[in-house]
C-alpha cells in the first residue's frame, strides 16, 4: 500500500517517563504504518508500553520523540485544544472499564462527543439513535449505567466511540472486565463494525480475541517485535 | 446556550447524586455568604449609604476645637455659634441643635408626658430639607424669644397623643408649663437628632445669649454648591480665631471646624463594623478554602469520568467550565442560602442590638445589599471553584504527567493550613475582645449599681424658682426617705453613664491664673446630702455634705481623688480652695472614689461635686438605694414624687445596674458577634481538616493496609493520622500568628485594658485550635485504625 493511503504513520516513536530520579523508556523508536479500513490488535505481555502507544496514538499524550502522522497530518505536537479537537473528530475509544458517566443516562452518554462537538440537538439525537440502534441498546437509552450488566455497558460505549463516526476505533482490553459470553458478542461487534469499513486499533492480551484482528503487533519492551523474537525473547 | 444548559444539567443531577458533599459545600458556601450579607447591609446602613436628605454630603457638623489641649470636637456657646452663623461664608445656613427633656401637656392624654424634645434654630428643617407632613416648620424668627412658642411633633406623637387628628395644627399644648402651638407634623421615620419626638425653636434668655462660655450646643451646617470642606474649615478657622481674638476670655486657644455630618455620625461604629467585616471576610475565605478542599477531593473521585470527558474530546477550556458550571450552581444555591441567612441574622442583629439603632440607619437589604450578595456569589465561585477545576481538568486519562508527589494533596493541605491560619486569626481577635470584655467588666464604675434605682426629673422655670427647686428637692427626699425600704436617697443633676456630663474650668486658689492652654479642667455636679451612701461612692477622706451646706455664701466640695491627685500632688487638699467662675472660692471638705462618668472604659477626670442647694438645676435625678430589692419600691417611689408635684410628668425609676450594663452592652456585643463568628470559623477550619483526612485515609487504604499487615496496631495508624492533623493544625499557626499580629492593631480602638498582641490569649487560642484539630482528626484515625487488611489489599 502506498504512504498516501496510511490512515496512522508512526516514525521513530518514543516514550519516556521521568520520575524523581529515574527515567523509564515506555516505547522505543516505534515505526508502524495503519491502513484506512484495517483491524490491528496490539498484545504483548503486562508493562510492554500497549497501553501508552494506544494512549499516543489517541492523542491523550503525546511522544517524547519520533513523528506521528494522522490521516495525513502530522499531530505529535498539537496543542492541548488541537488534540482535544481531533479526539472528538477522529477517534472513538472503547476502554476495558467502559468509562460511562454514571449521572448520565445511557442517551446522554452516548450524546457526549457530539454535545463537545456543538452539533445542534436535533442532529445528535438523531445520531446517536442510529448508534445505539447498531449496538443494540436503543431500548435502554433512558437508563442510567448502573442499571446495565458490564456486557450493555461496553456496547453503550462501542456506541458512543462510534457515534462520532470517527477514523479510527482505539479500544483498550474491551473484553478485559467482561465474562466470556459478553465478551464473545462485544468481539463479534467489533468485527461487523470492521466489516463495515471501520478502523480498529486493540490492545489485547488475549490471543483468543487477537485472533478476531487483520494483523497483530506483538510489543515486548517498549518495541514492536515478530513472533519469533518474541519466543527467543521468552526463551 | 445549549451546551450550557446540558452543562447546568448534569450539573444538577451530579449534586443530586453527592447529597453529603453538595449539603456540606452549600451549608459552608450559605454560612460565609449569610454572615457577609448581614455584616455588609451593617456596614452599608452605617458607613456607605448616604444620609437621607437631600444632597447630604453638604451637611457638615461645626464644632469648637482647642488644639493646645487636644480637644479634636466640642460644642459652642448660643453667642459663638450666632457669631459663627453671621461671620461665615461657606454655608446657606447654620442651625444649633440641643435635645431636652421637657413636659407636654395636651393632647387625649389628661397627664403630662415627658418628652425628647429638640431644640433647634428656626432654619432647621429648611437647612435639612426636610418638609413637615402637616403644616409647617419653624419662622424666622421665632427662634429670638426667650421660651418656645411653636412646636413641630413628629408622626409617631401625632398617632400616640393626638390620635392623628389631621386638626393638631394650630392646637395649643402645654410646653414644661408654657403655651406652644403645633405648627407642624414631621414626616414619618424622621427623628433627628436622635430619638427627638418633638421639635421646638432654639430660644434663650438675654443672659444665655451673653454666656459664650456656656459650651452645649452642637451646630450643624450646610455648605454653599461648589464650597469645598477645605475652604468651610479655612472659613472656620479664620471665624473661630477672630473670635478668640475678640473675646479672649472664654475663647482663648479655641477654634472652630468644620467636618462632615456622616462621617462624624458613623465615627463610634466605623471601627467595630469594620472588624466585623473583616471576620466575616475571613469567614467566607475559610468557607473557599474549604469547599475548594471539598472539590479537590471530589475532583479526586471524579478523575475517571473526567479523563473519559477529555477522552471523547472535550477540551480542556470545556471540562473547566464544566466544573466551573458545577461551582456555580453550588455558589447559587449557597447565594441564595446565605442569602436568607443573612436576613435572618440581620433580624437577629436587629433584636439584639443592645442599643437602639440611630434614626437615621435602616438596616434593610436594598439593591446595593443584593448586588454584594450576587457579586460576592460570583467571585466565591471563582474563588473556590477555579483552581479544583484547572486542577482536575489538567490530566488526561493516560497521562504520562508522573511527576512525584501528589499535587491534589499538597493543594489540599495548603489549604487546610491556610484555614487553620484564617481561623486562628479571626480567634485570636475574639479571644482579645472576650479579655478586653472580661477586663472592662471587672472595672468598677466607682459606685455601687446593685440595689439603687434613679429617676431623672425636669422641673420647669414657670413655677421653679432656686428656692422652689431647693425646696422640692428637700421635700422629695423626706419623702422617699420615709418610705419602707429604702436605705438612702440622694439628688444629683446627672446621674453617672447617662452620657450627660458638666465640666468647668478651674484655678486653685494659691496659684495664679494660668495661661488658656493650662487652665484646669473638672466635672461638676451639684448633689444633695447623703448622695455618696446612696451611690456607693466611697468617702476616702473628709466629709461628705449636710443640710446646713451650700445654703450660705460658703461653697465647699467634695472632690475626687484623681482630682486631688492631679491637682494637688503630695499636697493634702482637705481645707484648700479653688476658684471657679473667676471669682468664686471653693473650700474642699472630703475626698470620693474616682467615678467614671463618661463610662466605664474611659479613664477617670478629675470631678467636684458641690451641694445641691449651691447649684439647684432645673434637670435633676433621684437616686435611691433600697434595703432589698429596688424594684418592689418603685410604685411607691412613682407615687411620692407624683404626690409632690401632680402637674409634673411620671418619672420612671430605673436600675443604676441597667446603666452599667448598657455602658458594657456594645463592647459585650461586639465581642460575642466576633466570638460566634470565631467559632463558626473554627467550625469550618475543622471541617476542612477533616475532610482531607477523611480522604487521605481512604486514598491510602492500601498502604494502611500494608501496615496493618506487617504489624503495625490499630492505635499506631490512629496516631499516624491524628499526627498528621494536629501537624497541619501546627503549620496553620506560624502564618496565623502573624496575620494576628498583622490585623491586631485595627482592634485596639475597641480594647480596653488589654494590648493587641497579647502572648497568653494567643496561647490559649493555639491550644484550643490544636485540640480542635486533634478532635476533627479523631474519626478519620478511628476508621483508619478499623481498617480491614485483608479486604484493603484485596482492593489492591
Amino acid at each position: 500500500m502506498s504512504e498516501q493511503h496510511a490512515l496512522i504513520t508512526l516514525e521513530g516513536l518514543t516514550k519516556v517517563f521521568y520520575t524523581d530520579e529515574v527515567e523509564t523508556h515506555a516505547l522505543s523508536g516505534i515505526h508502524l504504518r495503519i491502513e484506512k479500513g484495517e483491524y490491528v490488535a496490539i498484545s504483548g505481555p503486562s508493562g510492554c508500553g500497549k497501553s501508552t502507544l494506544l494512549s499516543i496514538l489517541g492523542l491523550l499524550d503525546s511522544p517524547t520523540a519520533g513523528t506521528y502522522i494522522l490521516n495525513s497530518n502530522p499531530v505529535q505536537s498539537l496543542d492541548l485544544s488541537q488534540r482535544a479537537r481531533i479526539r472528538n473528530r477522529e477517534i472513538g475509544f472503547i476502554f476495558q472499564s467502559f468509562n460511562l458517566i454514571g449521572d448520565l443516562t445511557v442517551f446522554e452518554n452516548v450524546e457526549l462527543p457530539l454535545t463537545y462537538r456543538g452539533m445542534a440537538a436535533s442532529e445528535r439525537k438523531a445520531r446517536c439513535g442510529e448508534a445505539l440502534e447498531k449496538v443494540g441498546m436503543a431500548h435502554r437509552a433512558k437508563h442510567l449505567p448502573s442499571q446495565l450488566s458490564g456486557g450493555q455497558q461496553q456496547r453503550v460505549a462501542v456506541a458512543r466511540a462510534l457515534v462520532g463516526k470517527p477514523s479510527v476505533l482505539l479500544a483498550d482490553e474491551p473484553t478485559g472486565n467482561l465474562d466470556s459470553k459478553n465478551g464473545e458478542a462485544v468481539m463479534d461487534l467489533l468485527h461487523e463494525l470492521h466489516r463495515g469499513g471501520a478502523t480498529i486499533v486493540m490492545v489485547t492480551h488475549d490471543p483468543r480475541f487477537a485472533r478476531h484482528a487483520d494483523r497483530t503487533i506483538h510489543m515486548f519492551d517498549g518495541r514492536v517485535v515478530d513472533e519469533s523474537e518474541i519466543a527467543s525473547l521468552s526463551a | 446556550m445549549d451546551s450550557l444548559q446540558t452543562d447546568v444539567r448534569h450539573a444538577l443531577r451530579a449534586l443530586r447524586r453527592a447529597p453529603a458533599f453538595a449539603f456540606t459545600a452549600i451549608a459552608a458556601i450559605g454560612l460565609g455568604l449569610g454572615a457577609n450579607t448581614a455584616v455588609f447591609t451593617a456596614v452599608h446602613a452605617f458607613l456607605l449609604r448616604a444620609l437621607p436628605f437631600p444632597d447630604p454630603e453638604r451637611l457638615v457638623f461645626v464644632y469648637q476645637v482647642n488644639p493646645a489641649r487636644g480637644i479634636e470636637r466640642d460644642v459652642t456657646s448660643i453667642p459663638n455659634f450666632e457669631d459663627w452663623r453671621r461671620e461665615s461664608r461657606s454655608f446657606t445656613a447654620m442651625a444649633g441643635v440641643d435635645t431636652r427633656r421637657m413636659a407636654l401637656a395636651g393632647g387625649r392624654e389628661p397627664e403630662p408626658q415627658a418628652l425628647t424634645v429638640a431644640t433647634v434654630s428656626a432654619s432647621y428643617f429648611d437647612l435639612l430639607g426636610v418638609a413637615p407632613d402637616l403644616g409647617r416648620g419653624f419662622r424666622a424668627g421665632e427662634d429670638a424669644g426667650e421660651h418656645p412658642e411653636t412646636i413641630v411633633i413628629s408622626d409617631a406623637l401625632w398617632r400616640s397623643r393626638f390620635g392623628g387628628d389631621p386638626g393638631v395644627v394650630g392646637r395649643t399644648v402645654r410646653l414644661d408649663e408654657r403655651a406652644a402651638t403645633v405648627v407642624g407634623v414631621a414626616p414619618p421615620g424622621f427623628a433627628w437628632p436622635d430619638g427627638a419626638e418633638a421639635w421646638v425653636p432654639l430660644t434663650a434668655s438675654p443672659q444665655d445669649r451673653e454666656q459664650r462660655g456656656a459650651l452645649f450646643l452642637p451646630v450643624i451646617a450646610r455648605l454653599r454648591p461648589g464650597v469645598t470642606l477645605e475652604a468651610a474649615q479655612a472659613d472656620m478657622r479664620r471665624v473661630g480665631d477672630e473670635l478668640a481674638r475678640r473675646y479672649p476670655r472664654p475663647n482663648e486657644g479655641w477654634t472652630a471646624d468644620v467636618q462632615p455630618a456622616h462621617g462624624e455620625l458613623v465615627r463610634d461604629y466605623r471601627a467595630a463594623l469594620l472588624v466585623l467585616m473583616g471576620a466575616v471576610a475571613l469567614i467566607l475565605l475559610i468557607a473557599c478554602a474549604n469547599v475548594a478542599n471539598l472539590l479537590l477531593v471530589r475532583a479526586a473521585a471524579r478523575a475517571r469520568e473526567l479523563s473519559t470527558r477529555s477522552a471523547l474530546g472535550a477540551s480542556r477550556l470545556r471540562l473547566v467550565r464544566q466544573l466551573l458550571t458545577e461551582s456555580l450552581v453550588l455558589a447559587l444555591a449557597g447565594g441564595a442560602l446565605g442569602l436568607g441567612l443573612g436576613l435572618a441574622g440581620l433580624e437577629a442583629l436587629r433584636t439584639l442590638s443592645p442599643v437602639p439603632l440611630p434614626a437615621w440607619v435602616e438596616l434593610r437589604p436594598d439593591a446595593s445589599v443584593l448586588a454584594f450578595c450576587a457579586g460576592l456569589t460570583a467571585l466565591t465561585t471563582l474563588a473556590f471553584g477555579l483552581f479544583p477545576a484547572l486542577f482536575a481538568s489538567r490530566a488526561p486519562l493516560g497521562s504520562g504527567t508522573r511527576v512525584a508527589g501528589d499535587p491534589a494533596r499538597r493543594a489540599q493541605r495548603g489549604f487546610v493550613v491556610a484555614q487553620v491560619g484564617l481561623a486562628f486569626a479571626l480567634l485570636a481577635c475574639a479571644g482579645l475582645l472576650l479579655r478586653s470584655f472580661e477586663r472592662l467588666s471587672a472595672t468598677s464604675p466607682g459606685f455601687e449599681a446593685t440595689g439603687a434605682v434613679a429617676a431623672r426629673m425636669r422641673l420647669p422655670d414657670t413655677r421653679y424658682t432656686r428656692e422652689r427647686r431647693i425646696q422640692y428637692a428637700d421635700e422629695a427626699l423626706a419623702r422617699l426617705r420615709a418610705l419602707p425600704g429604702v436605705r438612702a436617697a440622694a439628688a444629683v443633676h446627672t446621674v453617672p453613664l447617662s452620657g450627660i456630663y458638666n465640666d468647668t474650668a478651674l484655678r486653685l486658689a494659691d496659684e495664679p491664673e494660668p495661661p488658656a492652654d493650662q487652665r484646669k479642667v473638672a466635672g461638676l455636679d451639684s448633689v444633695s446630702p447623703g448622695y455618696f451612701e446612696a451611690m456607693g461612692i466611697p468617702l476616702l477622706r473628709g466629709r461628705g455634705f449636710d443640710d446646713r451646706d451650700g445654703r450660705d455664701e460658703r461653697l465647699v466640695a467634695v472632690i475626687s481623688e484623681t482630682m486631688a491627685r492631679r491637682f494637688w500632688g503630695d499636697r493634702d487638699p482637705l481645707g484648700r480652695r479653688f476658684v471657679v467662675g473667676g471669682d468664686r472660692e471653693v473650700e474642699v471638705v472630703g475626698i470620693a472614689g474616682d467615678v467614671r462618668h463618661l463610662g466605664v472604659a474611659a479613664p477617670a477626670r478629675p470631678h467636684f461635686y458641690v451641694p445641691f442647694p449651691a447649684r439647684p438645676v432645673f434637670n435633676l435625678s433621684f437616686v435611691v438605694r433600697a434595703a432589698g430589692d429596688p424594684s418592689a419600691l418603685q410604685p411607691a417611689l412613682r407615687d411620692a414624687l407624683r404626690a409632690l408635684d401632680v402637674e409634673l410628668p411620671v418619672p420612671s425609676w430605673a436600675p443604676l445596674e441597667r446603666l452599667v450594663s448598657q455602658d458594657r452592652a456594645l463592647p459585650r456585643f461586639s465581642a460575642t458577634l466576633l466570638a460566634s463568628f470565631a467559632a463558626l470559623a473554627t467550625g469550618l477550619a475543622a471541617l476542612g481538616l477533616f475532610a482531607v483526612l477523611a480522604w487521605g485515609v481512604e486514598r491510602r487504604r492500601t498502604e494502611l493496609g500494608v501496615r496493618l499487615a506487617i504489624g503495625a496496631a490499630p492505635a499506631d495508624l490512629r496516631k499516624l493520622v491524628v499526627r498528621e492533623g494536629v501537624g497541619l493544625a501546627l503549620l496553620g499557626l506560624a502564618p496565623g500568628l502573624a496575620l494576628a499580629v498583622a490585623v491586631s492593631g485595627l482592634l485596639r480602638p475597641l480594647l480596653f485594658g488589654v494590648a493587641p498582641v497579647e502572648p497568653a490569649t494567643l496561647a490559649a487560642v493555639a491550644l484550643v485550635l490544636l485540640a480542635v484539630a486533634g478532635f476533627a482528626a479523631w474519626l478519620p484515625a478511628r476508621r483508619a485504625a478499623a481498617l480491614d487488611p485483608a479486604a484493603a489489599l484485596r482492593a489492591e
